[in-house]
């Protein structure tokens, strides 16, 4: 059988979030055995023009109910935000006397930060109506800055490790011959790190590191998803998802819930390629509760704004672009490309440039 | 419930009939009531049976238009008919349907989408002009995927 929904939902730690919705997302479109009049009347036209006329196919796929995706993405930041006006980075910047110290500039200053998440996720199907998955995540930050603190100028932090992994089930609520619809829910667990180190201006040596360094919540985590796919003459879909978070972590904070709401359309350019248009609004929260690690004793306690937990959230608002090219009958590959059109952060923030996703996905 | 008298090649040929009465956009019937389209086979019993079921689970679907599955013979009109063999071209309820036949070999006259197998997969070629003249109209996504044809 098939389903659709395009969904690749971020995670964690504060920017770049990935979540085992992700895993339905990218499985949307990969394909299993029909046989039943119930099974070929889901199809879609370019799904049914996909299908061989061989028997054994149909075993062959209708054998394994496993599944496979390797998933990258990446986002880059540059630039500063407060509400959706651009501040320029001397008015962030505060390089001492005689210049007025604010809460809304600091003596530290990120640039460019740059996360990259490669995400393997396996799913299991047990019947047409139900599926399972699991998502574990590897993630890669940097972050350059700039100060007016002595062998400190311009300085980049990097760490890397396992994130948060997800599990999550799928369920379809409705299958008819003009829609489907699912839900997924998941729950997130707090295996990737809040005790990154490095080295910063804030004193010699390690020491501990803002909350967009960080490699997990901390938290259990509760990512939520309705998908819609329509089967009719037009080919979009839409997604409602919310990553919901309970609790405080150890370093006594816990991120902000995330929700989003996405469509996708999906032109054909041939039987196996699809380019695809779509947006996404997207609203997160502030960081709840501070980790008292990062504060300085000073008039002004954060040296950065991505030390202030409530320096984070907001609402985006993105277009995007892509294409999905099933390069075999087993095999499918999406990139997608997604820029932000309007942003209102909790500022100052640092400004999201774009955001990148490739996946692969894999019917064992 | 699974059709295993039924080959996958056809199971594929009737799901394009279904897809067929979603693209292609048949003239407003002239009645105060919706009136269902009239799909019409000439084919074997099991694929009449796997055609019904999945027209039973496409109308109950809905909200669209109906779906009315026919035998030829025993049909007063049609607008779509599905063909597996030759049938008189003279028969009334063909008068102005859109003819889907099987195979190219079928050889039957005025048909406006012909199925056939490249590749181990179905396509099918559409002739434009007996669809004009039936006052048809085809989304441009069916015909992205169609070898399209002109009457010689």
């Amino acid at each position: 059988m098939f389903f659709s929904g395009e969904k690749m939902k971020l995670a964690c730690p504060t920017y770049l979030i990935i979540s085992a919705t992700s895993l339905y997302a990218v499985m949307s479109n990969i394909s299993y055995g029909q046989s039943t009049p119930s099974e070929f009347a889901k199809l879609s036209l370019v799904q049914l023009f996909e299908l061989s006329i061989d028997e054994t196919q149909v075993k062959q796929q209708s054998l394994s109910p496993w599944s496979f995706v390797y998933n990258v993405k990446r986002v880059e930041f540059d630039g500063y935000l407060d509400g959706d006006a651009s501040l320029s980075r001397d008015e962030v910047w505060w390089q001492g006397l005689p210049d007025v110290r604010t809460s809304k500039n600091f003596p530290i200053v990120p640039t460019v930060i740059t996360q990259q998440a490669q995400v393997i996720s396996i799913g299991y199907q047990f019947d047409p109506k139900w599926r399972v998955h699991v998502s574990i995540p590897y993630l890669s930050q940097s972050t350059d800055h700039i100060s007016g603190i002595p062998n400190y100028t311009n300085f980049t932090i990097n760490t890397s490790g396992l994130g948060d992994v997800e599990l999550s089930a799928s369920h379809q609520l409705v299958n008819s011959a003009e829609n489907i619809w699912w839900v997924t829910a998941g729950l997130s667990l707090p295996t990737g790190s809040i005790d990154e180190q490095g080295d910063t201006p804030r004193a010699a040596g390690d020491q501990h590191l803002p909350y967009t360094m960080q490699l997990g919540s901390g938290t259990y985590d509760f990512p939520l998803q309705f998908s819609y796919q329509s089967l009719g003459a037009h080919d979009f879909s839409l997604n409602m998802s919310a990553v919901i978070r309970a609790g405080k972590n150890d370093r006594n904070y816990r991120l902000g819930n995330n929700y989003s709401l996405a469509g996708r359309y999906n032109f054909t350019l041939s039987p196996s390629v699809r380019p695809f248009i779509g947006v996404e609004i997207m609203h997160s929260q502030a960081i709840h509760g501070r980790d008292e690690a990062l504060l300085v004793e000073a008039p002004f306690a954060y040296p950065a704004s991505i030390t202030d937990p409530r320096l984070y959230g907001g609402d985006k608002l993105y277009g995007k672009v892509g294409f999905t090219w099933e390069f075999t009958d087993y095999l499918m590959l999406t990139v997608e490309l997604a820029k932000p059109l309007y942003q209102n952060l909790n500022g100052p923030q640092p400004k999201e440039d774009y955001r990148s996703a490739l996946n692969i996905s894999h019917v064992i | 419930m699974e059709q295993p008298g039924l080959s996958k090649e056809n199971k594929i040929k009737a799901t394009y009939l279904l897809h067929f009465t979603k693209y292609i956009h048949w003239p407003a019937a002239q009645s105060l009531v919706p009136v269902p389209l009239r799909l019409c086979l000439d084919t074997t019993v099991v694929f009449y049976d796997f055609m019904a079921d999945i027209i039973t689970r496409y109308n109950a679907s809905g909200p669209h238009r109906l779906i009315q599955l026919e035998q030829v013979v025993n049909a007063a009109n049609c607008e779509l008919t599905y063909l597996q063999n030759q049938v008189q071209p003279s028969l009334s309820q063909l008068s102005h349907s859109l003819l889907v036949v099987e195979s190219e070999a079928v050889g039957q006259p005025h048909s406006g989408i012909t199925f056939y197998t490249l590749q181990r997969k179905i396509r099918f070629s559409i002739n434009i002009d007996v669809l004009a003249g039936l006052n048809l109209s085809v989304s441009s996504e069916l015909l992205k995927l169609a070898r399209i044809e002109h009457n010689a």
